[in-house]
């Protein structure tokens, strides 16, 4: 989380709460495929892999 | 069935002809329009801009339109959002739902709709005369 911090900076906010956990309502997938937040803790990432943190969404 | 996320949307007319296609039992074709408003918080809106997951959108609206058409038993829907940006008063998404009866595509519009607002990866920038900022990204 510290490096992802690094990299989008103020807009960590968007994603985590105060005790910087993970807000309900952001997405996460990998390589295209969603990922649930109760699958999260245990998930193997191997090289290459493409994880996108994804905020609410505000289509429309 | 048919969802699109791109730049552009189709023509409407050519859409309602479509659905019609689709099936002779078609006797109701209900159509949501949204489209950028001119001020938002009091102040005046410029533009949005809209920003899409490439994969994932279209993916989510596809199983929108799937639990949908199963739930109320509708005939066919099609769902188009855009991307890119928007100007004040163009048109952002269509959503068009054909059925037998009008009970049904009423009340599939509204989940519908709902349903791409809440949950399909599409994020929007607000560009005002002040300020540019996304939104729903503190919630």
């Amino acid at each position: 989380m510290g490096k992802v911090a690094e990299i989008i900076g103020n807009d960590m906010s968007v994603i985590v709460n105060d005790e910087l956990e993970l807000k309900d309502n952001v997405m996460i997938s990998v390589n295209n495929n969603f990922v649930k937040h109760s699958d999260l803790v245990g998930l193997k990432l191997r090289g290459g892999d493409v994880v996108d943190v994804m905020p609410l969404p505000s289509s429309g | 069935m048919k969802v699109k996320v791109s730049q552009k949307l189709d023509n409407l007319q050519s859409l309602i002809s479509q659905l019609k296609e689709t099936s002779k039992d078609i006797g109701e074709i209900a159509i949501f329009v949204g489209a950028v408003r001119g001020a938002s918080g009091g102040e005046k809106v410029l533009r949005l801009e809209y920003d899409a997951h490439e994969v994932l959108a279209p993916e989510v609206l596809e199983r929108i339109l799937k639990d949908v058409k199963k739930k109320y038993r509708i005939i066919d829907a099609i769902v188009e959002h855009r991307t890119g940006k928007v100007k004040v008063g163009e048109d952002v998404m269509c959503v068009l739902v054909a059925s037998k009866h009008r009970e049904e595509v009423f009340q599939a519009v509204i989940e519908l709709v709902d349903s791409v607002k809440n949950e399909t990866p599409i994020w929007k920038k607000e560009i005002t005369e002040k300020e540019a900022q996304w939104v729903g990204r503190s919630t």
